[in-house]
């Protein structure tokens, strides 16, 4: 299902080298938060790649290819961690635990309450940062710095937007693990990026 | 559980409220905490801020500039 090719239309996301490569990029990153085995990272990428560039004709923006061929990752990804399954359990909640409680000590004081200087404070237009490249490196450094799992489940649910019977079915992390991950993956993130980004007031560009 | 909660129980609660129903009780309680409290209504939004931001991180481009062309769906 090929259409005519409009003149002031971008050239397909197919002929640039460039852009190809820099999508690359991004989904091996992607790749590697979620399945710790890089072979099998990349291995996902260039089939969900090779998915794409097959159906490439029918689309006419880089968005939309983007989006798909990310959906494709997203299926080839979750294939690989249901047969890897025990793999990913072995990654256990009890690695990371000790570094959370310190990070929780850093923004709670003894009663459970925010520390003065930590609590968190207006973001002001959040979706500005969106249209700022300077954001997003930030926003990369923070994901970088989360806990692997922490990572890897984070980024099933907001990023490739499974539901939580989903993320426990196919990493067999428990349903209370889950919740764990998630709000210690969530302070972390809100915690770096603000520090990082919102109280900067870099975001007005 | 106690119907007056700490900042880090309220926490909790906001992000598994992303995930799950809270009970009647925990709502409550969360009520009653946001409404005391400015960190944790300013936390409630940076949750909800992120998720779009991560849903947002999918169409960053680090190469080519695709500002132009973004939002063409064919």
């Amino acid at each position: 299902m090929s259409e005519p090719i409009n003149a002031d239309q971008p050239s397909k996301p197919f002929d640039d080298q460039h852009y190809l490569l820099a999508l690359r990029q991004q989904m091996l990153k992607f790749s590697n938060l979620q399945i710790a085995d890089s072979a099998l990272a990349e291995d996902a990428v260039q089939e969900a790649l090779m998915a794409a560039l097959k159906k490439v004709d029918s689309f006419s923006g880089r968005a939309a290819f983007k989006t798909w061929v990310f959906a494709i990752l997203k299926n080839k990804i979750i294939d690989i961690l249901r047969q890897r399954r025990r793999f990913v359990e072995a990654d256990s909640l009890g690695q990371t635990g000790a570094e959370d409680k310190l990070l929780q000590d850093d923004v709670f004081n003894a009663g459970g309450h925010w520390h003065l200087v930590e609590r968190p404070q207006n973001w002001t237009e959040p979706q500005l940062a969106m249209q700022n490249q300077h954001f997003w490196r930030v926003f990369e450094v923070c994901l970088d710095h989360l806990p692997p799992q922490q990572a890897q489940i984070f980024m099933m649910r907001e990023f490739i937007g499974l539901d939580t019977g989903e993320i426990c079915a196919s990493t067999g992390v428990s349903i209370s693990n889950l919740h764990v991950l998630l709000y210690r993956a969530r302070l972390r993130l809100r915690t770096c990026l603000e520090k990082h980004w919102f109280l900067k007031g870099e975001d007005s560009d | 559980m106690k119907i007056v909660i700490n900042c880090r129980k309220a926490t909790q609660l906001m992000s598994e409220s992303r995930e799950r129903t809270l009970s009647r009780r925990e709502r409550w309680a969360l009520a009653l905490h946001k409404a005391m409290c400015s960190g944790c209504r300013n936390f409630d939004r940076q949750i909800e801020a992120l998720s779009d931001l991560t849903e947002g991180f999918k169409y960053v481009s680090h190469g080519a500039d695709e500002k132009s062309n973004g939002n063409r769906e064919g």
